[in-house]
């Protein structure tokens, strides 16, 4: 069990000079005090820095070191900083030393590359070399771990992740529980027997060519296993590409997260610039379809003329008509001498007869010709006076006009708000901001086509395993002496591959019922709801809360998910072969007191040694006292020396 | 609570070779128990590299098969 019991601090961050904090050997909770902009993160940056050489931000941004150093030293001219650690493990004592200080020649340093990192480390007073010290050291405590001992309510938010089998940070998580669980050395294990039992596939078929009675399976068998090699060696280069791909999308999906509010206002001004574009189009047809209305509107103008014009000559043309038909009905009973009227075929007397033949000379042919030449005018103008009342449709004219006013209100609105937007994306990479969008678009295609491809790989190393084992078995019924001891080693590989992979599955499935076990026994000791009665377990170790009545409780606060978290993070430090101490953060802002109470009085028992870093209203130190009692093993303050300088004082009860 | 945490002094390997125990005398009692606590004792050291692991472990099938004759 790994447990700090010294930290050394120079000029790192607002810790000018050099100041240090001891930490007691015994079990239990050291708890640092101090308010907002005191130096609680970097404290625990600290840390982090002397273990892996890096300083992490808000969403675990690495910082630039450039911007660690002390800044009151920094502007006397002194640049870098250091921090030694002193810690024991197994009784042996290890001093860790890691400093960042400016490169040889440059005298103000402006970026990181202007700086060197080096780190020491001491095993029981010896300095280790360097391999041996970084072998040492990723064994002590390794980096992909580190989420479970150095963490605060940021990262206890990210185990929300562990619910979706989706979400790529709970899959990062997932990892690394089976890590500290030490389930990469059953894995490890696994992949050495797969090893060795296909160079001893290879062996015994090379052992198999040999033999004229074993040649042919020999051969089949080669060929089989030089496909296999390339196969894999595909699988493996499109896993790194499949994994490569995964952390670019996460890259990119944490950069839109981080730029929402402007991808947002980005999309909106897209739509918008969009909607513009089709307005103005249909205000141009409309302005069109008006033009051309506009080239018969003088008839509109000369409605009550043209009204006029058709009722006289419409009574004109009705005179003609009948006057035509009167001389084309005379003219018929003239050419028709028989004594009866062809209309009625009644007997025409003598004086209607002189009627009817007076009336025909004095309605002379050219008289006719003359009224149907004038009816044929008359007809042409009414048809012409028509189409010109029809044209004269002021409706119409309206109704398009107001679509035009419509549509240009409508531009104007919509011009406004793009003005307003463009002024919101002022300071935006807009470019940049699609880019991003368009590569993260690109990149889940990417991921989806590389998938594909994973399972292709998959089924033929599937169908190349199946027949190599099946011209295995041929082979061992016939085979002689030479190729039974390449036989035997390639069995006895099989074997131990068979062996350590279901030891991985097993395994894996003990350590899920532990995990679920702890953590609920965790649980329900810092919870406040009494009708929460567990915690249940998916297969990336994420953790439901279940009610009294059996059912899940879909949604949680943010409170309850640090609970649970908490809860997952000492279920982890229970069945973890790598044990060390808790350094937290912050971890109470979003509690209240009686989770609070709970949470301080369950840490002693959630590692050997916690060391808490809070602000007094947070954890007020009378709570801290009487919760943590004799388990309260040292009380720090982060004094306020200047707005850039603090200091680090011990606090007695 | 502490007893929790604290109470569970079994190591690293210990609580591994236990599970693989399990099965190898369940399912693979034909394999040499040394040769497998070898194996797993190679990987939870963790000092060495891929390679130096497999060749550790092929030597040490190989003394198994040797004495097996």
């Amino acid at each position: 069990m790994l447990k700090l019991s010294a930290l050394s601090l120079e000029d790192f961050g607002p810790f000018k000079g050099q100041q240090s904090i001891r930490l007691s050997p015994k079990d239990g909770v050291t708890v640092i005090y101090g308010e907002n902009m005191r130096g609680k993160t970097s404290l625990l940056n600290a840390i982090r820095f002397a273990f892996f050489g890096k300083v992490l931000g808000r969403g675990s941004k690495v910082l630039s070191l450039h911007k660690i150093g002390n800044w009151e030293q920094s502007a006397l001219g002194k640049f870098g900083f250091k921090v030694e650690l002193h810690f024991e493990e197994d009784g042996h004592l290890y001093k860790l030393t890691r400093s960042c200080s400016p490169a040889r020649g440059i005298a103000k340093p402006e970026s990181d590359d202007d700086y060197v990192v080096e780190y020491f480390l001491e095993f029981d007073g010896n300095v280790l070399g360097p391999g041996q010290a970084e072998s040492e050291l990723k064994r002590l405590l390794p980096e992909q771990i580190a989420r479970f001992f150095l963490f605060d309510g940021e990262l206890l938010q990210e185990y929300e992740g562990l619910l979706s089998s989706e979400d790529d940070m709970g899959r990062k998580i997932s990892e690394a529980i089976e890590k500290i669980l030490g389930v990469p050395i059953l894995t490890g294990a696994r992949a050495t027997m797969l090893h060795l039992k296909e160079e001893a596939e290879h062996s015994e078929a090379l052992a198999a060519q040999g033999d004229q009675k074993t040649r042919e399976y020999g051969n089949q068998l080669a060929a089989l296993q030089a496909a296999r090699k390339t196969l894999t060696a595909d699988f493996d280069r499109l896993s790194g590409v499949h994994e490569t791909l995964i952390s670019d999308k996460a890259l990119l999906e944490d950069a839109l997260k981080k730029r929402e509010r402007f991808a947002v206002l980005l999309e909106k001004k897209e739509s918008l610039e969009r909607a513009i574009a089709d307005i103005a189009t249909r205000a141009s047809q409309r302005e069109q379809d008006l033009s051309a209305s506009m080239s018969t509107a003088w008839c509109t103008l000369l409605g009550a003329e043209i009204s006029e014009s058709l009722s006289s000559l419409r009574v004109r043309e009705r005179e003609l008509e009948r006057s035509i038909m009167r001389g084309e009905l005379l003219r018929a009973l003239h050419a028709d001498s028989s004594s009866e009227c062809p209309a009625c075929l009644q007997t025409i007397a003598p004086e209607a007869r002189a009627k009817i033949e007076a009336s025909f000379s004095a309605h002379t042919i050219a008289e006719q010709a003359a009224e149907t030449a004038e009816r044929a005018v008359l007809l042409r103008r009414l048809e012409a006076l028509e189409q010109c009342r029809s044209m004269a449709n002021p409706d119409a004219m309206r109704v398009r006009w107001d679509e035009i006013e419509q549509a240009s209100i409508d531009l104007a609105a919509k011009r406004g708000e793009l003005d307003e937007l463009s002024k919101q994306l002022e300071t935006v990479d807009e470019d940049g901001l699609r880019k991003t969008k368009v590569d993260h678009e690109t990149v889940i295609r990417d991921i989806a086509a590389v998938e594909q491809g994973l399972v292709r790989t998959r089924t033929s190393l599937d169908e190349n395993r199946a027949n190599a084992e099946g011209l295995q078995k041929r082979l061992d019924k016939i085979s002689g002496t030479n190729v039974a001891a390449a036989r035997a080693r390639r069995q006895l590989f099989s074997d131990l591959h068979g062996l350590f992979d279901e030891a991985v599955a097993v395994y894996r499935e003990d350590l899920r019922k532990r995990v679920e076990r702890d953590a609920t026994e965790h649980f329900l000791r810092l919870t406040t709801e009494p009708d929460y009665a567990s915690l249940r377990i998916n297969a990336n170790y994420g953790l439901t809360i279940v009610h009294k009545d059996g059912a899940d409780i879909p949604v949680r606060s943010a409170g309850a998910e640090h609970v649970v978290a908490l809860s997952l993070v000492a279920a982890l430090q229970n069945n973890a072969p790598l044990r060390g101490p808790i350094v937290i953060d912050s971890p109470f802002g979003r509690l209240d007191r009686e989770h609070t109470t709970k949470i301080v009085r369950a840490l002693p028992g959630m590692a050997r040694q916690v060391i808490l870093l809070v602000y007094e209203e947070e954890l007020p130190p009378l709570v801290a006292r009487n919760e943590l009692k004799s388990q309260l093993r040292g009380e720090w303050k982060l004094e306020r020396v200047g707005s850039r300088h603090t200091s680090l004082v011990e606090r007695s009860a | 609570l502490n007893s929790v945490a604290l109470g569970k002094s079994k190591d690293q390997f210990q609580t591994l070779l236990d599970t693989v125990e399990t099965l190898r005398e369940a399912k693979y009692p034909h394999l040499d128990k040394t040769l497998v606590r070898d194996i797993l004792r190679l990987h939870t050291e963790g000092r060495t590299s891929d390679a130096e692991i497999a060749r550790s472990a092929s030597q040490a099938a190989e003394q198994v098969l040797r004495q097996k004759g």
